[in-house]
């Protein structure tokens, strides 16, 4: 228990120090910060109920993660080097092993990590809004939906590999505004970034082997879109590095981790000989069966209020299936509130948003086709769109351009400037 | 509370309730229903039953698991013997898995076993789907029969009280270990109020239950001979008959109002499931009607605007263009490139100014060496004729000029690389093509009938777009989507009005045709507006139009001038040139765009 508690000291002191590295120049900043060392101490709380049954029996994905990470944390002391490492299913393990090497098999300490992490991927969204001119009040909110969504605090405190997913998505993001904005960074600087970026979406590829074309294919569309806007060369070189790495990934991760992606829906009735084509043509066949437009609309509404009582995980449980109920409200609402904001960026021609938008739905695309159609796996994996989604959710920049065109700022049917960035 | 705030709720509202509203209307039937429930008990001559359970459910296309009650009474050892699932090519056997044993592979067809009081759970995982729901269970059960010294005794729940939702079609059959005089069978039926039972060749007895419902169960019993069951122990050896037989009497004669109270409440549930169905069809229909009308309402209004703005019929191209009504270089740039202004525009009117005298243009060379034009202010103080668009480009002229007091794009592109300038040039030229539309907008007034359009257009195209993502999700997908289309074409329609109207249409064509006959040689200076025929003003507008490849016209306005103009050597060096200076001036202006 003593080393249970100077982790959870170490981690909040940390999230502390990181709030006044990332939230810089705001006088109101050690609010947010409180808040997201409550939302650190509800994550802890959710910890220690989830295990109160033992740490060798609690849980699904999140057990099976943390007994291969024994196996590689004995791996690694034995004396196997790094790379040659036999694992399992994600790469996230190897992560969770090496932790468990050098600093002792502890499942605690390794949910308590994964909820820093998510508290850490609340900064950078924090990050993200100022950066992007939002307001203290609307930034800090959006900060904060995002680190107290139930949801959230139940996939990121398990040990999945969900909270390691969305913070480097998140981290990718961050890193791709902060490049495209720092225009007087030295060269050097700036290719220090890139490069990070890159070697994020490897990392994000080894974790769930889609996220390359979904993020990297966000990144491409926000940079096409901000060269047609801005014709800045330095543009051309950041999409062609990151198209270049996107191909490199592809060629060396992708076609050969697909085959033993076991979250794809492969064909595994022909014993697994099948080649990489066969595997393409399963997922395609998978795809050709669904009904896109209900998967899509399953994928962001699933699941529905009256369905949320026949999630196996919480059935029963009056208090947890109120909650997902009410947070299922809270996300509709959230949508429809992105709605104007998806439409404002389209209008105002914002590339960063656009990307970011061309992420969301290419993500949604994704999991709406080839995760199995049932309400939890939607439920959890949609997860990783709520921080974008977040940041478009405020329909004031919308209404008020267009209240300003209607009403007319001039008078005698002449109006404001059109809707322009 | 704010009007804006007021819509956005009442906006928020209507959307939360199609969405969660509906989405539960449209779900509230999708329980684990089961269709038919078949159950074939085998009593052994030891006391112990061969149960074999088959259970067809009737939506399990969401889910990935299902699970099934077993009865286990005291003294009792269940054995899960076999479990399968029904897949596209058959039955596919599950394997079972412990606790701590789940992997990923678990979907592909296995089950766990949970051991609770009075019975166990056993829950099976896989790819289920509305066509193949169904599952068969086998299983053993030791000393599940009540040996008695006069009688032996079966006794089972196979459905219980809790099972949530409804089922039908159960049917019960049960073997005797061997055959027996019929009228020892005493079969008996409890927790059902409809249910029939018979016994069949001296050993079977059926139970035939239509359908239960929540708060029923079913508990099937039979007594028989008890030397049927002879290598089973007895549980007590003493009779046990009577005793069983009075239990008997007292439920049949009870008033079984729990019974009675699970069906009114299962009427009233289907009752409201009936309602929920019949409203979400009507819900359904509704809203597709509505989609469809609200879709084609969009189309009309696009119609009438159309019709209201094409008004008067064209009117052809003139010959000449002496008499046309004068308009900057940067609202003609406005007219024909769909409201991009940018470095074009500016150039176009820093040259307009430079041939009204308040700007002298000069040539000087970048530090590559290339030429560019840079332009300096001149003595001529600012006048009443000049617009309010042209007194603020010369002031941010004169904001952005180099230490030689030169107006020079390179120096212009240098100070876009910092941020904090970048962000000044950026709202500079930001406001001034503000100036430059509202100057346009004001010739290009919408009269009260297009503006009423207009404005119709904007809110309702967006109304539309944003219903037309909302209700694909939640009621009528493909004439939802019908309404985000039009919706969003009507919003983008009606938001470039201007372009549309008489007047936008006119110097629309007239532009284009101008920039046609420049461009193709067809036109000389007197063929143009005096305003347009000086130098620096021709250039400007050719810029404007871009046309700036032509420049034979503005060699001949020089020498109508007498102006000595060249900066290199002949016409091409001037077209490279002006060409340079464009070029670095519209990656200036272009590159601040996204500074926030």
């Amino acid at each position: 228990m003593l080393e249970n508690t100077l982790w959870m000291l170490f981690f909040m002191a940390l999230t502390a120090y990181l709030g006044t590295l990332v939230i810089k120049k705001q006088p109101k900043r050690i609010w947010l910060i409180l808040m997201i060392e409550l939302a650190l101490i509800c994550r802890y709380a959710v910890i220690f109920v989830m295990y109160s049954s033992g740490t060798e029996a609690s849980g699904t994905d999140g057990l099976i993660y943390h007994q291969i990470a024994k196996e590689i944390a004995q791996q690694l002391k034995t004396g196997t080097p790094l790379w040659r490492v036999e694992y399992k299913y994600t790469w996230y393990t190897v992560l969770v092993g090496i932790q468990y090497a050098l600093f002792g098999v502890n499942r605690y300490v390794a949910s308590f990590l994964n909820a820093f992490l998510a508290i850490f991927s609340g900064y950078l969204l924090t990050g993200i809004a100022l950066n992007l001119k939002y307001s203290f009040k609307k930034s800090f909110t959006i900060g904060l939906a995002y680190v107290f969504m139930p949801s959230m605090m139940v996939w990121t405190t398990d040990t999945r590999k969900e909270s390691l997913i969305f913070f480097i998505a998140i981290l990718i993001w961050y890193l791709v505004l902060k490049v495209m904005q720092e225009r007087e960074w030295p060269k050097y600087r700036q290719m220090v970034y890139i490069a990070s970026i890159c070697f994020l979406l490897w990392v994000s590829t080894m974790l769930r082997i889609y996220m390359l074309f979904t993020i990297g294919g966000g990144i491409l569309v926000g940079l096409f879109f901000n060269y047609l806007k801005t014709k800045r060369r330095f543009t051309l070189v950041f999409a062609a590095v990151i198209f270049a790495a996107c191909l490199l990934v592809t060629f060396n991760t992708v076609l050969l981790n697909m085959r033993d992606y076991h979250a794809l829906p492969m064909d595994r009735s022909q014993g697994g000989d099948e080649d990489i084509d066969a595997e393409i043509t399963s997922i395609i066949d998978i795809i050709q069966q669904r009904n896109i437009p209900k998967s899509v609309n399953g994928f962001l509404t699933e699941p529905h209020i009256d369905n949320v009582a026949n999630i196996t995980d919480i059935a029963g449980n009056y208090f947890l299936v109120t909650l997902v109920r009410i947070e299922m409200v809270f996300w509709y609402g959230c949508m429809i509130l992105a709605l104007f904001g998806f439409l404002d960026s389209f209008l105002k021609w914002k590339p960063y948003l656009l990307g970011t938008m061309a992420y969301i739905i290419s993500y949604s695309l994704v999991n709406a086709l080839i995760s199995e159609s049932v309400a939890d796996t939607y439920y959890r994996y949609r997860a990783a769109i709520v921080a974008p989604v977040l940041l478009f959710a405020d329909p004031y920049p919308f209404i008020n351009n267009l209240k300003e065109i209607v009403l007319g700022e001039y008078g005698n049917g002449i109006s404001a400037p059109r809707i322009k960035g | 509370m704010g009007k804006t705030a007021k819509i956005i709720s009442l906006f928020l509202l209507i959307g939360l309730m199609l969405l969660s509203g509906f989405l539960a209307f449209a779900d509230s039937s999708m329980n684990n229903t089961i269709s038919s429930y078949d159950i074939n008990v085998r009593i052994n001559s030891d006391g112990s039953l061969d149960i074999t359970d088959k259970v067809n459910f009737t939506s399990l296309g969401s889910y990935n698991n299902t699970m099934l009650l077993i009865d286990n009474q005291e003294n009792e050892e269940i054995e899960i013997k076999n479990v399968y699932m029904l897949q596209k090519d058959g039955y596919i056997e599950c394997e079972r898995f412990a606790e701590g044993e789940w992997t990923a592979n678990v979907f592909s067809g296995s089950y766990s076993v949970i051991q609770e009081t009075g019975n166990i759970k056993l829950k099976v995982y896989g790819t289920f789907s509305k066509r193949y729901g169904s599952i068969v269970v086998q299983y053993k059960v030791k000393n599940a029969i009540k040996r008695y010294k006069d009688v032996a005794e079966y006794r089972r729940t196979h459905v219980f009280k809790n099972w949530g939702s409804r089922i039908s079609n159960i049917n019960i059959s049960v073997y005797l270990p061997s055959y027996t005089d019929p009228a020892l069978i005493r079969p008996y039926l409890h927790g059902v109020l409809v249910g029939k039972k018979n016994t069949e060749s001296r050993r079977v007895v059926h139970f035939n239950i239509p359908d239960t419902v929540p708060g029923e169960y079913i508990e099937a019993g039979i007594i028989f001979p008890q030397d049927l069951v002879y290598k089973a122990e007895y549980k007590e050896r003493k009779d046990h008959l009577e005793q069983i037989l009075r239990e008997e009497a007292e439920y049949s004669e009870s008033d079984k109002e729990e019974l009675l109270r699970a069906r009114e409440n299962a009427a009233k549930e289907a009752g409201r499931r009936a309602w929920a169905e019949k409203m979400t069809q009507r819900a359904r229909a509704i809203a597709a009607s509505m989609s469809i009308l609200a879709s084609l309402l969009g189309i009309y209004t696009i119609w009438r605007i159309y019709k209201k703005l094409h008004q008067l019929k064209k009117t052809p191209v003139p010959l000449n263009f002496n008499g046309i009504e004068h308009l900057s270089p940067a609202e003609v740039r406005l007219v024909i490139s769909n409201s991009k202004i940018g470095a074009r525009a500016v150039l176009g009117n820093l040259f307009c100014l430079a041939s009204r005298g308040y700007l002298i243009p000069r040539v000087i060379e970048q530090e590559s060496g290339r030429p560019v034009i840079v332009l300096d202010r001149s003595g001529q103080l600012n006048d009443e004729s000049l617009s309010q668009s042209d007194l603020y480009l010369l002031d941010v002229v004169m904001r952005y000029t180099d230490e030689e007091g030169h107006f020079n794009p390179s120096y212009l592109l240098k100070k876009t690389e910092q941020k904090s300038s970048g962000k000044d040039i950026k709202e500079s030229f930001h406001k001034w093509e503000q100036l430059v539309t509202r100057a346009y907008f004001e010739k290009n007034a919408l009269d009260t009938g297009l503006l009423f359009y207009r404005n119709t257009g904007l809110i309702y195209g967006a109304i539309l777009f944003l219903f037309g993502c909302i209700v694909p999700v939640s009621l009528s997908i493909w004439s939802g989507y019908s309404m985000l289309i039009v919706g969003l074409t009507l919003f983008l329609y009606t938001l470039r009005i201007r372009r549309h109207t008489d007047y936008g249409i006119s110097k629309y064509r007239l532009w284009k045709e101008m920039k046609k006959r420049l461009l193709k040689r067809q036109i000389a200076l007197d063929g143009l507006p005096q305003w347009m025929t000086r130098p620096f003003s021709f250039l400007g507008y050719s810029l404007a139009l871009g046309t700036e490849t032509e420049l034979v016209l503005f060699e001949a306005a020089l020498k109508n001038e007498k102006i000595d103009f060249q900066p290199c050597h002949g016409t091409e060096s001037l077209g490279r040139c002006v060409k340079e200076t464009l070029s670095v001036l519209d990656r200036a202006l272009s590159s601040v765009r996204d500074i926030l």
